[in-house]
């Protein structure tokens, strides 16, 4: 009998915890799902890390090498760089004549929100979120 | 296979555990394929592309997926200078036994997806 009742709880336990387990999937798979829907020209791992440095570390500096790609048939990629330069006050360098490359600090999720919202044509934005602000020059 | 494990004297039960172990084993090999392998650009499996090869429609290789982004995946070609190509989902005709073949030929490819 009381062998029986052990085995029934054991046997409880672990269909709570599976779920729990499944509970916590299912509500990471909307969470990404949700992250692709409303950043979809965002690459989803730089918006992860972001994210995860932002809501982690209050005093996180929003040190980020970004990446923005325009589409193929952009015509005056020169005139994007000036305007991240505006922006920014850094100085980018154009890869395959589409991609724009710079060091940024206080770039945080709402400052890429804002840089989509106020130019449409950008195709991509990629790049790597870093805890520390590197070395300016560095890759 | 199943012939050289299902021995003669084995109890009907235990026959039965080692086909549905063997038949595990051989599912989870196939069913990756049979997951991302769909006509008229119908993928199921993003993910599953991880690690595939891309060709264009000339039959030229153009890297490996590295990345399944919401609109696009990321191809990588090359080990130190490594070029990354941004593909439009749409762009993938097929998916044939693990590799992924492209609508358009190799320079359109460079011309237009190449991003660094």
């Amino acid at each position: 009998m009381e062998k029986t009742s052990i085995n029934n709880q054991s046997e409880s336990s672990t269909s709570t915890s599976t779920t729990l387990s499944s509970k916590l999937k299912t509500a990471y798979e909307t969470f990404l799902q949700e992250a692709a829907t409303l950043f979809p020209k965002v690459d989803q791992k730089l918006l992860l890390n972001m994210l995860q440095f932002e809501t982690t570390y209050q005093d996180w500096e929003g040190s980020v090498m970004l990446k923005i790609i325009y589409p193929a048939s952009i015509s005056d990629i020169d005139a994007k760089k000036d305007w991240i330069y505006r922006k920014y006050q850094r100085v980018s360098t154009i890869e395959e004549n589409r991609t724009l490359r710079f060091k940024a600090i206080r770039m945080y999720i709402e400052e890429i929100e804002k840089v989509l919202k106020e130019d449409p044509t950008i195709e991509y934005i990629t790049g790597s979120a870093t805890m520390t602000p590197s070395d300016a020059y560095a890759t | 296979m199943a012939l050289l494990v299902v021995e003669s004297n084995m109890t009907s039960n235990k026959k039965i555990i080692v086909l549905c172990f063997l038949f595990k084993s051989v599912k989870s090999n196939i069913l990756p394929f049979e997951v991302m392998e769909r006509e008229n650009n119908e993928i199921s499996d993003w993910q599953g592309l991880v690690n595939k090869p891309v060709y264009s429609s000339d039959k030229q290789e153009v890297g490996i997926v590295t990345a399944i982004q919401p609109q696009h995946i990321v191809v990588s070609f090359g080990p130190i200078t490594t070029d990354k190509y941004l593909i439009p989902k749409s762009s993938v005709k097929v998916v044939e036994r693990g590799i992924i073949y492209l609508n358009e030929n190799t320079k359109f490819v460079e011309d237009n997806y190449q991003f660094e």
